[in-house]
């Protein structure tokens, strides 16, 4: 015992409380550390099938919103596509025309890529709207006979990242049709 | 070699602990996570970050949308006026100006955001530059120079376009007969392409170019086109052509003419057809939308509100006259007649909230030119010069010889009584070549009857008692070489006047001219039977708001027709009428889906065959006599035994009988239609008045429908940002 004692300087009750802290801190991060390190790759392909999807959406909802003529494809196992828009602008009577169609540029998932046309410029602009699309559960329809109000332009869009996946159903009533 | 070194190091930090070790232990742990942690949190703050903004748009894009959606309402429930009367949102509001933004925000924050909205009316002609507001204003208030469009559905799918134009030229006024159409131009919404050479304008040079998100098409007429050229009278010229564009699509189209000749009048337009512009503002995103709203009196068109319609005879069978010739002839003059608008919300009612929009005062006579004049013993069936018909005079006719444009008009039933005299008139000569004709005459009394609202003659909402009168009062005894009734100081004195009934008032220049029987005879066996003719009668149409009854759609229909026997009465776009859709409830609730009004004259108790019939199958247009009763709409009256023949039913429509009205004499029939009559989501009926013996002139057609839409639709939408 007295071998024990011996230079015993011991720590103060401080040093102890800062000591406890600064470990709890150290442990919770080590522990958010080693779940995000389990969960980050499920996360991250939850957000980024998320992001596709919200910008598939959003821009083919802008697009409709404008159309004064919508049209989609009635081939059988098209599932829609392409879905094509169409609008001249009041002003400069620019002539828009947007395409959107499913590729699959690399045998697996598929791309919604967006085409767009003005006709007065004759330039053509191609942007990917959304990647890691699963056709099976993607389509688009468009009534075109249905009466005003029940007129309505129907997206359904999955996008698959890893073994995530997000769904989304956008129905978008066309401002001028 | 670094592994002992760090071994070492730590041997070093473990000899001597006196706690300084775990201090390094934890700083060396927190290093580690923070190179961890770092890459990983930013990650996720980036996804954060990104779906933030995406957040952020899709707000911002909600809220501008709302703006738009908020403009809309104010426009499509007539309230730029109201929201733009008094500070801050000023200036006041100007349908006829083309350059100012009227702006306002919306109350409180959409998505948090603050939206402001500018609504501007756009001009569309393709004439530069656009008039002042004055001017713009005196073009078409004067109503001179009248343009009027209309999209047409043929069978088949193909699409027109009809451009009308009425120049009320008063042949009193030699410059008037100066005026040359130069160009004609119609614009039509985005999608929409004219067909080259088609219709009766394509012997014109023709342009055509991109403009204001659709085409612009001018036909240069080379000032070649003179109101010569153009018939009755008003002096009227239809123009046509078609085009092509999406079945999913309503064309929306304006139409306009530049002339050249009279100062006064370079341009008009179909001002019926009002583009505005709307940008609505939320944070960075704007939201710019075009719409077009068809205001009131287009045919064709629709517009928001609803009507209650009364009216008078000024003409009744004479209760001197046998029971039979009371079946035939009117041969009784009123000195006037008075109707009541009561408060409600019954058909032919108006609701206590309603606001006064509008009131339209039409009247109609028949007029012959002939009378009984007696020299020595023997009567002559003589005439007033000047009175017979002549389209070459016609302004001299209506207006100086017979006067009949001129009426006295009031409010509150014994009220002061206010002289109009307008110079919108239509005739027509009768077709028996008599030299008979009949008018029909037409006066927005807006103004008088707004007046009379805030004077208390009438209530706030516009219900009490309206009346109208003949004009000029002319004291002039009968003289006893004159038929009785008439007086009048010679043969060939245009200004004659007729005793009035039953007060024994007199008036010149009467709105109409009773049958007339040859002194000593009992019955109208001569002159010829052409005095059947004789009607005069009056009706005002008073539109309102009321939100009572939103939702409903307003058609007017108001060219001055005859009818013949055994045909179809001809009514534009083959007798069809479209815009409006039925909403879903009207099949069921018991509501009625629409009424409508007609105010027809000389419709004959005696002569039965007449119908007004809607949506019948298209099966019957080819021969619309086999139209069955289910499909007859008819205003419910049985006259007494006595009086009415053996089809006072739907098959005797115009029998100048009215629940509305205090005598006889005319029609201003009021009828509702119900489901299955109009479907669901209908947006189109048919329309048909038939007649078989008889024969009569319909003055307007009115037609209100409850609707799931109350305006034009958007044509452009664009967002910027």
């Amino acid at each position: 015992m007295r071998l024990i004692h011996k230079n015993q300087k011991g720590f103060t009750l401080i040093e102890l409380l800062i000591a406890v802290a600064i470990f709890a801190v150290v442990a919770v991060a080590a522990n958010a550390v080693i779940v995000q390190i389990v969960q980050s790759n499920r996360t991250s392909s939850h957000m980024v099938a998320l992001r596709q999807v919200q910008q598939a959406g959003y821009r083919v909802n802008l697009d409709a919103l404008q159309a004064q003529n919508i049209s989609v494809s009635n081939v059988s196992g098209s599932r829609g596509f392409p879905l094509t828009l169409n609008w001249t602008a009041w002003d400069g009577g620019k002539f828009h025309t947007v395409v959107y169609n499913l590729v699959n540029p690399s045998g697996g998932l598929y791309q919604l890529q967006r085409q767009e046309t003005v006709t007065v410029d004759n330039q053509t602009t191609t942007t990917v709207v959304g990647q890691y699309i699963y056709f099976n559960t993607t389509s688009c329809s468009w009534n075109a006979t249905a009466n005003a109000t029940t007129k309505v332009l129907i997206l359904n869009i999955t996008a698959m990242v890893g073994l995530e996946t997000e769904s989304r159903t956008y129905e978008i009533k066309p401002r001028c049709v | 070699m670094m592994m002992a070194k760090l071994k070492k190091m730590l041997t070093h930090l473990g000899k001597g602990e006196s706690g300084q070790g775990a201090l390094a232990i934890v700083i060396i742990l927190l290093m580690l996570g923070a190179i961890i942690l770092t890459p990983l949190l930013v990650f996720m703050s980036t996804g954060l970050k990104a779906g933030g903004v995406y957040e952020s748009k899709v707000q911002e894009f909600y809220a501008a949308d709302a703006g738009v959606e908020d403009a809309l309402w104010q426009i499509k429930n007539d309230k730029l006026d109201e929201k733009f009367s008094s500070p801050p949102y000023y200036p006041a509001y100007n349908p006829y100006d083309y350059n100012t933004n009227y702006s306002y925000p919306l109350p409180g924050e959409i998505n948090n955001e603050n939206v402001t909205v500018n609504i501007t009316n756009v001009w569309i002609p393709l004439v530069s530059p656009c008039p002042t507001p004055d001017q713009a204003k005196g073009i078409i208030k004067n109503g001179t120079l009248i343009v009027t469009g209309n999209v047409i559905s043929y069978t088949g799918g193909q699409q027109g376009y009809q451009i009308k134009v009425s120049y009320s030229w008063r042949d009193d006024d030699p410059n008037g007969k100066k005026l040359r159409i130069a160009t004609i131009g119609a614009w039509l919404s985005g999608g929409f392409n004219y067909t080259s050479g088609s219709g009766n304008l394509s012997s014109y040079t023709s342009t055509c170019v991109p403009y204001c998100g659709g085409q612009a098409i001018t036909w240069n007429l080379n000032q070649l086109f003179n109101v010569s050229g153009m018939k009755g009278y008003p002096l009227v010229r239809t123009f046509n052509f078609n085009f092509t564009g999406p079945a999913s699509q309503n064309p929306q189209a304006v139409s306009w003419i530049t002339t050249t000749g009279v100062d006064a009048i370079t341009v008009s337009w179909d001002a019926d057809s009002k583009p505005y512009r709307i940008k609505s503002t939320a944070g960075s995103t704007t939201a710019e939308a075009y719409v077009i709203k068809n205001e009131m009196r287009q045919l064709g068109s629709a517009i928001s509100g609803d009507y209650v319609a009364i009216g008078g005879t000024l003409m009744t069978p004479s209760t001197n006259d046998s029971a039979d010739d009371q079946k035939h002839y009117r041969g009784r003059l009123l000195m006037g007649s008075s109707a009541t608008v009561a408060s409600g919300t019954g058909v032919g009612q108006i609701p206590a909230s309603a606001t006064v929009q509008a009131a339209y005062l039409y009247w109609s006579g028949w007029i012959d030119y002939h009378y009984w004049y007696k020299s020595g013993s023997t009567w002559y069936w003589s005439s007033i010069p000047g009175l017979q018909y002549s389209s070459s005079n016609l302004t001299t006719l209506v207006e100086t010889n017979a006067k009949v444009n001129t009426v006295k008009f009031g409010g509150g039933g014994g009220g002061v009584m206010q002289t109009i005299t307008t110079h919108q008139w239509q005739v027509m000569p009768n077709t028996d070549a008599s030299g008979t004709w009949s008018y029909s005459c037409f006066y927005d009394v807006t103004d008088q009857v707004k007046q009379l609202i805030n004077n208390g003659t009438l209530g706030s909402n516009g219900a009490g008692t309206y009346t109208l009168q003949h004009a000029d009062a002319v004291v002039s005894p009968p003289t006893s070489n004159l038929r009785p009734g008439y007086t009048g100081s010679s043969s060939n004195n245009s200004t004659y006047s007729f005793t009035l009934y039953p007060t024994s008032s007199k008036t010149g220049y009467p709105l109409g001219t009773p049958a007339t029987k040859l002194p000593g005879k009992s019955s109208y066996s001569y002159p010829p039977p052409y005095y059947e003719w004789a009607y005069a009668g009056w009706s005002l149409i008073i539109i309102y708001s009321s939100p009572d009854t939103k939702g409903h759609q307003l058609y007017l229909y108001d060219d001055f027709v005859y009818s013949g026997m055994d045909q179809d009465a001809p009514l534009p776009n083959g007798n069809t009428i479209s815009g409006f859709l039925a909403p879903p409830d009207i099949a069921s609730g018991g509501q009625y889906a629409a009424h409508m009004t007609c105010f027809v004259g000389e419709g004959d108790e005696v002569y039965s065959g007449d119908f007004l019939a809607f949506n019948a199958p298209a099966s019957y247009q080819s021969h619309p006599q086999d139209i069955p009763n289910t499909y007859k709409l008819w205003d419910g009256i049985t006259l007494p035994s006595s009086e009415h023949n053996s089809a006072s039913d739907p098959n005797n429509v115009w029998n100048s009988n009215s629940t509305s009205l205090a005598a006889s004499g005319v029609d201003i029939d009021t009828f509702t239609i119900s489901y299955p009559t109009i479907q669901p989501w209908d947006t189109s009926a048919h329309v048909d008045l038939y007649t078989q013996s008889d024969s009569w002139n319909l003055v307007y057609m009115i037609l209100s429908f409850r609707s799931s839409i109350t305006t034009g639709s958007t044509i452009s939408y664009l967002i910027r940002g």
